[in-house]
């Protein structure tokens, strides 16, 4: 079986996978699975009609129609699987907006935090408490505009700029003490109060910047390579001339994997 | 002899595809092969259709499925082998004595008992 071959068998499994929803271990098992189906059938009806064209078409017949077999698929993907999806495209598709992927992710953690804080709340008759519920909503807002802004002054296309890190550090530096006011701000409606509790933290809290800016040189690949690298793997499985690489490991995790492949990640920011 | 497909089979698949696996564990394309088989030609299946129902069945914990541990095609596309469970097992029993019933309502209504 020569690639173009493999390449249209893929295309034929696509035609049904692609538009199921179902979260991405879910797909990639259906892939691999109707793809070892199709390439096992397009051998049977190569070696009966011995031309590669029409054992192709005869293969495409028996599969079925892709838009009634995704339909099928979905029906048999579990409730379960579709929430996961839900959760995996909140937060690992990444819009090019900095902004909408906070926005995003801080929806995420508002749906999760009212899941988790509400219902407690209204049990012990504490509506009036309902504020906290958006402390980690903001706290997650302020995180990912931080974090890639972090990003873009130290791995930025025009270089490392320390001034802009600087900034982005001082920004790290107040969030959680910030937070921390603001949600004793609500409780206690006394400022000077919130703040003198507040202050203990700030020594602390300049671990924070630390932290982030150990992650960014030392740590792990740039947030946005591991997106950029995302993009790259699904615009090949959405590609109609090109089919998805099945069995391959994500390109994801193998990015994660190892300390060399950082700097592939920078060199894909760069570009 | 007319084909039997489509809505003739909807309801039944998952019956049929415990019954392939009574014979023993097997991937997906032989469940086909078996299927076609018992069917003396007669059945014809939209290949794809099979997988939804093998899926429904996992989850349902009546059959069980592992990757095949040797790569059959290339790039490592892998199969997965079917196995029936205990509880696939009575859903099978539950599934024979339903549609046994079902055959005598209907043959009865229809002058032509089985």
């Amino acid at each position: 079986m020569n690639e173009s071959t493999l390449t249209r068998l893929k295309i034929i499994v696509e035609r049904s996978v692609r538009p199921v929803r179902a979260s991405v271990y879910c797909k990639r098992k259906m892939r691999e699975e109707l793809l070892a189906h199709v390439s096992a059938v397009f051998e049977e009806e190569s070696v009966k009609l011995g031309e590669e064209q029409a054992a192709l078409e005869r293969t495409e017949l028996r599969f079925g129609n892709p838009v009634e077999l995704t339909s099928e698929l979905q029906e048999s993907v579990s409730a379960r699987d579709v929430i996961l999806q839900f959760f995996e495209s909140s937060t690992l598709r990444h819009s090019n907006s900095t902004f909408h992927r906070a926005v995003r992710n801080a929806s995420v953690a508002l749906f999760a935090s009212s899941v988790l804080f509400l219902p407690p709340l209204f049990w012990q008759a504490r509506m009036k408490e309902w504020p906290v519920v958006f402390a980690l909503p903001v706290f997650v807002f302020c995180l990912t505009l931080l974090a890639d802004w972090m990003r873009q002054a130290l791995d930025g296309p025009s270089g490392r700029s320390w001034f802009r890190a600087t900034l982005v550090a001082f920004g790290f530096w107040f969030l959680v003490p910030g937070e921390t006011f603001a949600v004793l701000l609500t409780y206690s409606g006394d400022a000077r109060s919130s703040l003198m509790h507040m202050l203990p933290l700030l020594p602390w809290a300049v671990l924070t910047p630390v932290f982030f800016v150990f992650l960014a040189i030392w740590g792990v690949p740039p947030s946005s390579a591991l997106i950029e690298s995302g993009r790259a793997r699904r615009s090949v499985e959405t590609s109609s001339d090109q089919a998805p690489s099945y069995g391959d490991p994500c390109p994801c995790a193998k990015l994660a994997r190892s300390w060399q492949s950082r700097d592939r990640c920078r060199k894909e920011v760069d570009k | 002899m007319e084909a039997i497909s489509g809505d003739k089979l909807r309801g039944h698949l998952e019956t049929m595809i415990l019954s392939t696996l009574e014979q023993g564990e097997t991937h997906s394309l032989e469940i086909l092969h078996r299927l076609e088989e018992s069917g003396c030609g007669l059945l014809r299946l939209k290949e794809g259709s099979l997988y939804p129902a093998l899926y429904r069945l996992e989850a349902a914990g009546e059959v069980k499925a592992v990757w095949e541990t040797k790569p059959h095609g290339r790039r490592g596309a892998r199969r997965r082998i079917y196995c029936l469970t205990a509880k696939g097992r009575r859903k099978l029993g539950a599934g024979r004595a339903e549609w046994q019933q079902f055959v005598r309502i209907l043959g009865g209504i229809l002058g032509a008992p089985a």
